[in-house]
């Protein structure tokens, strides 16, 4: 290679930039725009285009669903899908085991979410994410909505660091993990989420061709594959027959009794990539505003359920979500932050979603946890409101007004019987 | 040669309206359309916004490009004209002040190794920007300085007379930064 070629690399590289092409999510903007410019001059307008962008974020609404839609990607992103896998056939665990080996995966994820914040049902809003990932730096995912890069989320395993950049608004969340949750994550939640395929029992689907590959799939019905973000949950895994690699994944979902409609397409899958270090290093520019700092809700502590159902009941003048699934959480929650505030508060969403996670966990550790939202509201301080194991005979019990109690399985059925 | 004789056919299949044309178009000027535009501007404005603006006007106006081998040229006059009508929002244009004329003829410029992007990269953000310019404009297109001119809008003695003095200042900065 000639130095003056070297130099060009050599530049764009210190710079982050990859110099061999643009981005994934840029393509997919540039496409956006390319779509939206081929219909305008079908239209046969003379009016210059308008920016969509900024004429969808005048809207309260949507500014408060684009903000939903960040927060359910981050704490997403987090999300323990741990687990082991048993009582299933030998052929499908194999490829749960072959895909936690291969050292990185490149994929697209579609995100087509309706009802959120206030959000019509028909309204559906759709979000593009070229999701990097390595087993030795982290994962990287590039949102795109409406053709613009919505936000650049990086998980930094190594140095245990959340990063979520939002070019649209120049401004970046910055959250530290702690040991355990870089230990519990794993490197990958596609990964995880495969091996649930297989975990939580299955349907054949038989044979299908997708792109011209031979693919056999499997169907599940359960929602905890998702860590429990959802009320209800259909998903399919298609993997190649021949390489026995997973091709394309897709989740149907329900929340917050079903007002909340989100369909999850994972696809293009490109297993064993090459990926270079500095695609997963956030590279911030200096006039970016750091938003929200500090830790991560974390979801092995206990008192991120607590942060979380507290500042809920402060919005809600005492009441509580209906359900802990995270989505029904961010979905209520942000209605609520509606009334209060004029734009949205990020940190308070998180903290919000990180009762959900703690929820989350609680049912895949197998803690038994039940919970009671929409019964029980904080006037109610000796009703029920959350339990879980922690013993073979002993529960915690959160009451209405958040305090707690350790109770045996005959005290645990009187406050139940109460409250149902 | 191969390059330009390629570029020129992506060019007019551009103005022919292939969309596919545009496609290879972006994937081949993003990455140093990118970085010639947070050169311009050390990443105080939005450089994701800029360059789609960017793009969007090479969407619309290629047809009106009459010379295919000037599209380099004509790309990132509109660049700059994108960075500086930011500037121009936020009132903090300035005109480039010009340098005087190349000086003592003969005068041999430092030449840069590649094995050094990293400490260049560094010292050159902090020359200052019409320095930064004319060198970001040389290294990463190999732009002639009769091209630079056309971009930066200037004389093409000014263009000798600046990439002079630029690389003079990066090599003092990359030994101040050498310690």
């Amino acid at each position: 290679m000639d130095n003056n070629k070297k130099l060009f690399e050599g530049l764009l590289k210190a710079d982050g930039i990859n110099p061999a092409g643009a981005t994934e999510s840029e393509h997919i903007a540039f496409r956006k725009m390319l779509d939206e410019q081929s219909k305008f001059k079908q239209s046969k307008s003379s009016i210059a285009r308008p920016d969509i962008w900024r004429i969808i974020m005048k809207s309260r609404i949507t500014k408060f669903a684009v903000a939903a839609m960040v927060i359910i990607a981050v704490l997403f992103g987090v999300h323990y899908f741990g687990g082991s896998i048993d009582g299933t056939s030998v052929a499908w665990a194999d490829i749960a085991e072959k895909v936690q080996k291969i050292p990185t995966v490149v994929y697209k994820m579609k995100t087509e979410m309706a009802g959120l914040a206030n959000m019509p049902k028909d309204k559906v809003r759709t979000m593009e994410t070229v999701v990097y990932n390595s087993l030795e730096f982290g994962e990287r995912q590039d949102s795109v909505i409406e053709g613009r890069v919505l936000s650049q989320s990086y998980r930094d395993m190594p140095n245990k660091l959340i990063i979520i950049v939002q070019p649209l608004a120049k401004q970046y969340m910055k959250m530290t993990l702690t040991d355990q949750q870089v230990s519990k994550f794993g490197q990958s939640n596609t990964r995880e989420i495969v091996k649930h395929y297989v975990e939580f029992g299955y349907t054949k689907l038989g044979h299908k061709n997708i792109n011209d590959i031979d693919a056999e799939g499997i169907e599940v019905n359960d929602v905890r594959i998702l860590g429990g973000t959802f009320e209800t949950l259909k998903g399919q895994l298609w993997v190649d027959a021949k390489t026995q690699l997973p091709v394309l994944m897709e989740f149907d979902c329900t929340a917050d009794n079903n007002s909340v409609h989100t369909k999850l397409t994972m696809y293009d899958f490109k297993w064993d990539e090459e990926l270079s270090k500095s695609i997963f290093e956030a590279n911030i520019p200096s006039d970016y505003k750091l938003t929200v700092q500090g830790k991560m809700p974390d979801m092995y502590d206990e008192a991120t359920v607590f942060t979380g159902l507290k500042l809920f009941a402060q919005m809600s003048g005492g009441k509580y979500p209906s359900s802990m699934s995270m989505m029904t959480i961010v979905k209520e929650g942000g209605q609520y932050a509606m009334d209060k505030h004029a734009e949205p508060n990020q940190r308070d969403m998180l903290d919000i979603g990180g009762a959900a996670m703690f929820y989350g966990m609680l049912v895949k550790e197998k803690k038994d946890p039940a919970y009671y939202g929409n019964k029980v509201t904080a006037a109610d301080s000796n009703t029920i409101l959350m339990r879980w194991k922690i013993s073979d005979d002993q529960y915690r019990v959160i009451y209405g007004d958040l305090h707690t109690e350790d109770v045996n399985a005959e005290k645990l059925a009187e406050l139940e019987k109460a409250v149902k | 040669m191969v390059f330009e004789k390629q570029l020129e056919k992506i060019v007019h299949r551009c103005q022919d309206g292939e969309r596919a044309a545009f496609e290879e178009l972006f994937e081949m000027y993003q990455p140093r359309l990118k970085y010639y535009v947070r050169r311009l501007d050390s990443g105080v404005v939005n450089a994701d916004d800029i360059l789609q603006d960017i793009w969007l006007t090479v969407f619309k106006k290629i047809h009106k490009l009459k010379d295919a081998q000037a599209f380099a040229v004509w790309l990132y006059r509109i660049a700059r004209n994108k960075v500086y009508d930011g500037f121009k929002r936020k009132e903090r244009f300035v005109r480039l002040p010009e340098e005087d004329e190349f000086p003592v003829s003969g005068s041999v410029e430092p030449v840069f190794d590649a094995n050094d992007a990293e400490k260049l990269h560094r010292a050159l953000n902090e020359l200052k920007p019409y320095h930064r310019e004319v060198l970001t404009l040389s290294f990463i297109e190999q732009m002639s300085y009769q091209s630079i001119a056309d971009v930066v809008g200037c004389s093409i003695g000014t263009v000798r007379s600046r990439i002079f003095y630029a690389k003079q200042s990066l090599r003092e900065e990359m030994e101040r930064q050498s310690g």
